[in-house]
């Protein structure tokens, strides 16, 4: 045992593992590490989407987070490091204006922004997602309100819970 | 100059307590299907004229406060 061991942080090893279907391979914040703020590191295969459903909003429902995120999708081919080898669908703001793009991205979320629905439309090879949020702990609050009543009605809402905000 | 919230309001009563004089005020909450929203407005009793509620760009997530010209 080193004096420095604490700081090879190896996700399910030597910290807690989260509630979360995804593949998360790192996980910091304030809990593992005083003073380090929110990061979050998951592989996004063939097949991910289909968790999130296809209908129109279907994904990661409107939202914003008290402090700025930083939302990386890294493509997985070196030889080709910008082709993100999939197609992603991102709605910004409260007017949910639709995007779409298909290579590796960093999408910026100032604070309090409305973002999301996020989900992948197709990936044919998997890449990173890796989210930085610059503040020491995860915070989340839904603004259900946006979608129509129809995608409202299609998604599982104890899957989004608030956090972080009273 | 004091402030007003706008009908781009989104009712998520997140401003409330964010106010720092208390001036953003919780109306009588409305039912949108099965929602429950929270309307507000700005007391311009109380409201100091700060300006903190239009300091950051989305500190209203619908940049519904503006200022009363």
């Amino acid at each position: 045992m080193g004096k420095y061991d604490k700081y090879f942080v190896k996700y399910g090893i030597n910290t807690p593992k989260v509630d979360d279907l995804r593949p998360i391979v790192a996980r910091m914040d304030n809990s593992v590490a005083k003073g380090c703020n929110f990061y979050l590191v998951h592989w996004v295969a063939p097949g991910f989407g289909d968790i999130l459903g296809d209908y129109e909003y279907a994904g990661h429902p409107p939202h914003i987070h008290k402090s700025a995120e930083l939302l990386m999708h890294i493509g997985g081919d070196p030889d080709n490091p910008m082709d993100l080898n999939a197609e992603v669908e991102m709605y910004m703001g409260p007017e949910l204006e639709r995007h779409t793009f298909t290579e590796s991205t960093i999408i910026y979320i100032p604070p309090n922004f409305i973002h999301s629905p996020w989900r992948p439309l197709r990936v044919d090879k998997p890449f990173l997602f890796i989210e930085i949020n610059q503040g020491p702990e995860h915070t989340e609050k839904f603004y259900p309100q946006l979608l129509p009543k129809e995608a409202r009605e299609k998604i599982d809402w104890s899957m989004w819970p608030d956090k972080g905000f009273d | 100059m004091p402030y007003k919230v706008t009908d781009s309001c989104l009712k998520c009563g997140y401003c409330i307590k964010r106010c720092p004089e208390g001036a953003i005020i919780a109306d009588e909450k409305e039912k949108m299907d099965e929602l429950i929203l929270q309307p507000v407005h700005i007391d311009v009793e109380i409201c100091t004229d700060c300006g903190v509620c239009v300091s950051e760009e989305y500190w209203c997530p619908a940049q519904a406060i503006v200022e009363i010209q």
